[in-house]
């Protein structure tokens, strides 16, 4: 089986693309997992059955490690992948493996992904032709273990993804490094104790620390094990208790500026990389590469304070890769940048603030690193064409804000140029540019006016008008004699038809102002034809523009303003409750205590005081309700807390949107009677009959809807003749 | 605000306040029509202007109704000069909840809010519930449960019988249809499955259908209902321009 490198797909063995997501496959190889044999893509660092590793980049000494987690080794890229042969080994070097072996296996199977990398100069100690004589003293001093002087050199494990780079990065010229590799270049060097041949001069008993003698008569092997995989954490601890005054100067220098404690460690290895230590920080936003990052802990070291040894250990420039073995640095092939730097340069690293990509001088960038910039061109449109890396091509990919914050463009896109050179992942964390404001498909819609827009205009009001200067006979022919009655207002008509006088109606004018032209004409037909039977009204709104639409509508009523006589007296005749706090609490309280809920009238009057309402305690006194409303779920409500808790007939004159959401409860008897919308009123008024503005604008309504369905028809075939003729 | 308007009606004629009533209602629906042209300054002042009256008149509207009016003055009358109305000391209790709700401004305090909010919502949604599982969902249910029959009576035509007996069909079989819309389970290969299929599928499919009939009668009201609102704006405007209309 080939498993897809992308989708991770199993593929039968030899196909070239992946059946899933079609990924060429020609190229992928497989790797056996040493732990349980499965095969598992090149792209994978670790087995997908076991976990166990599977590029292994940095090899140690098979005799350093338990066998439990020999391939589990974290990347360490200076080491070579090649174990070093056990003859080429120093006779030091095998004793003191001997010793760690017999008193250092606690420290050396610590978990090693908690164990920081130690520098090739903290790995590998001089031979003992190399070793400096205090160094010679102190072996002998110490035997059969071997000590090294304490190196501050510890830095953060790599990232997993730097880890698993298995191509050798390229070393960068000096030209091309940054300031602050530049800026370690061995411009400094104190000859007090760096000598010219290269050698360490020998140090002299008295100005060796205290903690330096107290080792050499005391040895503790196994608090400085030279072992690259034991916990060099501990090793600042394991100095602490020295007296500053017995350490040499530069120790002295060294301690201030740059030796953490393992406590310090461990917290600035939690703190964001803003908060640490100028020179950890200097280290974490400098490192332009895996090998630069770790020698940037070495070149905190002074020069002067480095030992020749380890100078001449360390690799030089063509060797400064992840393919490098210790055993083949020679002294003279020590790099540039592994040279300790100035002091006034490394006070000037230790002072510069966290280094971003935006503090970065273009000049210092190295080419490797140049290629990896952002390429995204800001195109007219908003897009980002990327110019570079492995985006190269694609549009609109960086930053991802495009194209999910902004409205899906119905422009065709420009095909994407194919000649841009490729470069990394990089761009998609480089700060992009802001896109330019782009306007939203309906912003573009509303700033531009539709002639076709303004036509239709016009031809709805020139309909809407037509009718009123029209008595539109031939409609009304067409028609016939009247308006149709249908069954819900005849339904209505009837149930107020046969009140007898003098019996009050309980009407709810639960609507706003905005369908006040739909409704207005049935409530008003409505009351007109209750007082015409000589009915009582009380009027009361669970909306709060309900109570002044029922005022109005009152007022209209006045005789005086009609052409009907009939008795008409607030108070006597009608009353008006005006709005009360809607609700399903407040319907129920109208059904259990009418007088709770509403004690006075819309002027504040107790209802107490007024005839029509003196005895009014209940709605038993009620004959029928009547519910105009806008809203089908107000008309629910009603139903549901008013009407089945009382049994009391209940009618409704609704909207004509909320006509059909109200129609089954006509259907299944719960409202004796309804009216729908203008045309419910004009069935009513022809019912009463009081032919009315109901009547009239049914006309109008009749010739829009006549103009709007003639435009919908044309607008249908003149896009059935466009779509022929194309 | 009541002195001003009567002083306004004092310094006019009559029928002053109708008319400057009708000329800004009128150039209203005029700034509201400019909208066919595209978004400008008027179509935004006439929205303005309707908006913020709309909130302007609810808040006064809850507050001297119901707070004032429902709270206030029964609570303490001898604070408002009513000495014909007795004290009720119990809306005490709905004042305090009232008051509770305030403490929702700030995020610490806010639990003590939650009691007033578990009040409301408990109430409310008991209300609901009830009122809607007995008040709609199960005369609903009676209603659909017919037979082809139910509604014929005496002296009907034939004609008429026969419209009876379609429409309770559509009635039982559009609704069982409806409910089959949204089953969703599909596939198998045994008798039973094939038959659910063959049979089950295309009766959801009508169902289907029968909603989008009734999606399209509610937006041809929602049409209807603003067709209506432009026709008496414009009856309005004739009337305010003093057109003869019949």
């Amino acid at each position: 089986m080939i498993y897809c490198p992308t989708c991770n797909t199993a593929n039968r063995e030899g196909s070239k693309f992946c059946n899933e997501c079609g990924t060429n496959l020609s190229n992928v190889s497989l790797l056996r997992c040493p732990n349980c044999g499965d095969m598992n893509p090149s792209t994978r660092t670790h087995c997908a059955n076991c976990g166990t590793r599977l590029v292994v980049q940095a090899e140690p000494e098979p005799e350093d490690l338990p066998e439990d987690e020999a391939p589990l080794t974290p990347a360490a890229a200076p080491i070579s992948t090649e174990p070093t042969p056990a003859s080429d080994e120093p006779e030091w070097l095998r004793q003191l493996r001997a010793t760690v072996t017999t008193n250092q296996a606690p420290d050396v199977a610590a978990p090693v992904e908690s164990a920081p990398i130690v520098t090739p100069s903290a790995i590998e100690p001089a031979r003992d032709d190399e070793m400096p004589a205090w160094l010679q003293e102190l072996h002998a001093a110490t035997a059969p273990s071997h000590e090294v002087p304490p190196e501050p050199s510890v830095i953060e494990p790599p990232s997993a993804t730097h880890s698993e780079t298995s191509q050798p990065l390229e070393p960068p010229n000096a030209d091309e490094l940054p300031a602050w590799l530049s800026e370690m270049q061995p411009a400094v060097a104190r000859p007090s104790e760096v000598s010219a041949a290269g050698s360490i001069e020998p140090a002299h008993e008295d100005e060796l620390p205290e903690w330096l003698r107290e080792v050499s008569e005391s040895p503790q092997p196994s608090a400085l094990s030279p072992q690259p995989t034991a916990s060099m954490e501990q090793a600042p601890d394991a100095i602490q208790p020295t007296d500053e005054a017995d350490l040499p100067d530069w120790l002295k220098e060294f301690r201030d500026s740059s030796t953490p404690t393992a406590a310090t460690l461990q917290s600035e290895r939690a703190q964001p990389t803003s908060e640490l230590p100028s020179w950890l920080a200097d280290l974490q936003s400098d490192e332009p590469s895996h090998a630069e990052s770790e020698a940037a802990p070495t070149g905190e070291l002074a020069a002067a304070e480095l030992p020749d040894w380890l100078r001449e250990l360390a690799p030089t420039p063509a060797t400064a890769s992840t393919e490098w073995s210790m055993d083949d640095v020679a002294i003279e092939e020590l790099p540039d940048w592994l040279k300790p730097p100035a002091p006034a340069a490394k006070a000037a690293e230790r002072t510069a603030p966290p280094v971003g990509a935006d503090t970065l001088a273009p000049g210092v960038i190295p080419a490797w690193l140049q290629a990896l910039r952002p390429g995204g061109i800001a195109t007219a449109s908003g897009d980002v064409i990327e110019t570079s890396g492995l985006l190269a091509g694609i549009r609109g990919a960086l930053p991802i804000e495009p194209s999910l914050a902004r409205a899906h463009a119905s422009e065709k896109l420009e095909p994407a140029p194919t000649t841009v050179p490729v470069g990394g992942f990089a761009e998609l964390f480089a700060p992009q540019p802001p896109p330019p404001p782009v306007l939203l498909n309906r912003q573009v819609r509303q700033s531009t006016f539709r002639a076709s827009w303004l036509a239709l205009f016009v031809l709805i009001v020139f309909a809407a008008a037509l009718a009123a200067f029209l008595p539109i006979p031939f409609l009304r022919d067409l028609r016939g004699a009247a308006i149709t009655v249908h069954q819900p207002a005849l339904d209505y008509y009837q149930t107020i038809e046969a009140l007898r006088p003098n019996q009050t109606i309980l009407v709810a004018f639960d609507y706003a102002g905005g369908t006040r032209a739909e409704l207005d004409p049935q409530t008003r037909a409505t009351l007109l034809h209750l007082l015409q039977n000589k009915q009582h009204i009380i009027a009361l709104s669970f909306v709060p523009e309900g109570g002044a639409i029922a005022q109005d509508v009152l007022n209209g009523l006045n005789p005086a303003n009609t052409q009907f006589a009939y008795p008409y007296s607030y108070g006597d005749t009608h009353i008006n409750l005006g709005y009360r706090s809607s609700g399903d609490a407040a319907l129920r309280s109208l059904a259990d205590s009418p007088l709770q809920l509403a004690p006075s009238d819309f002027t504040g009057k107790p209802l107490s005081s007024w005839p029509l309402t003196k005895d009014w305690k209940s709605l038993s006194s009620i004959a029928v309700l009547i519910v105009f409303s806008d809203s089908a779920e107000q008309v629910s409500r009603w139903v549901a807390q008013v009407e089945r808790p009382t049994g009391k007939l209940m009618l409704a004159g609704v909207s004509a949107l909320a006509g059909p959401e109200v129609k089954p409860f006509y259907d299944s008897k719960q409202i004796g009677g309804l009216l729908e919308g203008v045309r419910g009123a004009a069935e009513y008024e022809v019912l009463v009959p009081n032919p009315s503005t109901a009547t009239a604008t049914q006309d109008a309504i009749s010739y829009i809807v006549i103009a709007l369905v003639a435009v919908i028809v044309l607008g249908i075939l003149f896009s059935l003749l466009r779509r022929r003729a194309a | 605000m009541d002195a001003l308007f009567e002083l306004m009606q004092g310094l006019l004629p009559p029928s002053a306040s109708d008319a400057v009533g009708t000329f800004i209602s009128a150039l209203l629906t005029f700034m509201v029509f400019t909208y066919i042209f595209g978004d400008n300054l008027f179509w935004r002042i006439a929205q303005h202007i309707l908006i913020g009256t709309v909130a302007a008149y609810s808040v006064v509207v809850a507050v001297h109704t119901v707070l004032i009016g429902k709270l206030l003055v029964p609570l303490a009358p001898f604070a408002f000069a009513r000495a014909d109305l007795a004290p009720d000391y119990t809306l005490a209790l709905p004042l305090a909840l009232g008051l509770l709700l305030w403490t929702k401004a700030r995020p610490g305090r806010a639990w003590i809010g939650n009691i007033a909010v578990g009040f409301l919502l408990g109430v409310g949604a008991g209300l609901a519930l009830s009122g809607a599982l007995l008040g709609a969902l199960m005369p609903q249910l009676n209603r659909t449960a017919v037979s082809l029959f139910d509604g014929i009576r005496l002296g009907m035509t034939s004609t008429e019988q026969v419209g009876i007996v379609i429409s309770n069909s559509v009635l039982v079989v559009g609704t069982l249809g409806v409910l089959l819309a949204f089953h969703y389970v599909r596939g198998g290969n045994n008798v039973l499955a094939r038959a659910r299929d063959g049979v089950l599928l295309p009766w959801g499919a009508f169902g289907r259908g029968i909603m989008w009939i009734t999606f399209g009668a509610i937006f041809a009201g929602l049409a209807l209902s603003r067709v209506t609102l432009f026709v008496e704006r414009v009856r309005f405007l004739l009337d305010a321009l003093k057109v003869p209309i019949r």
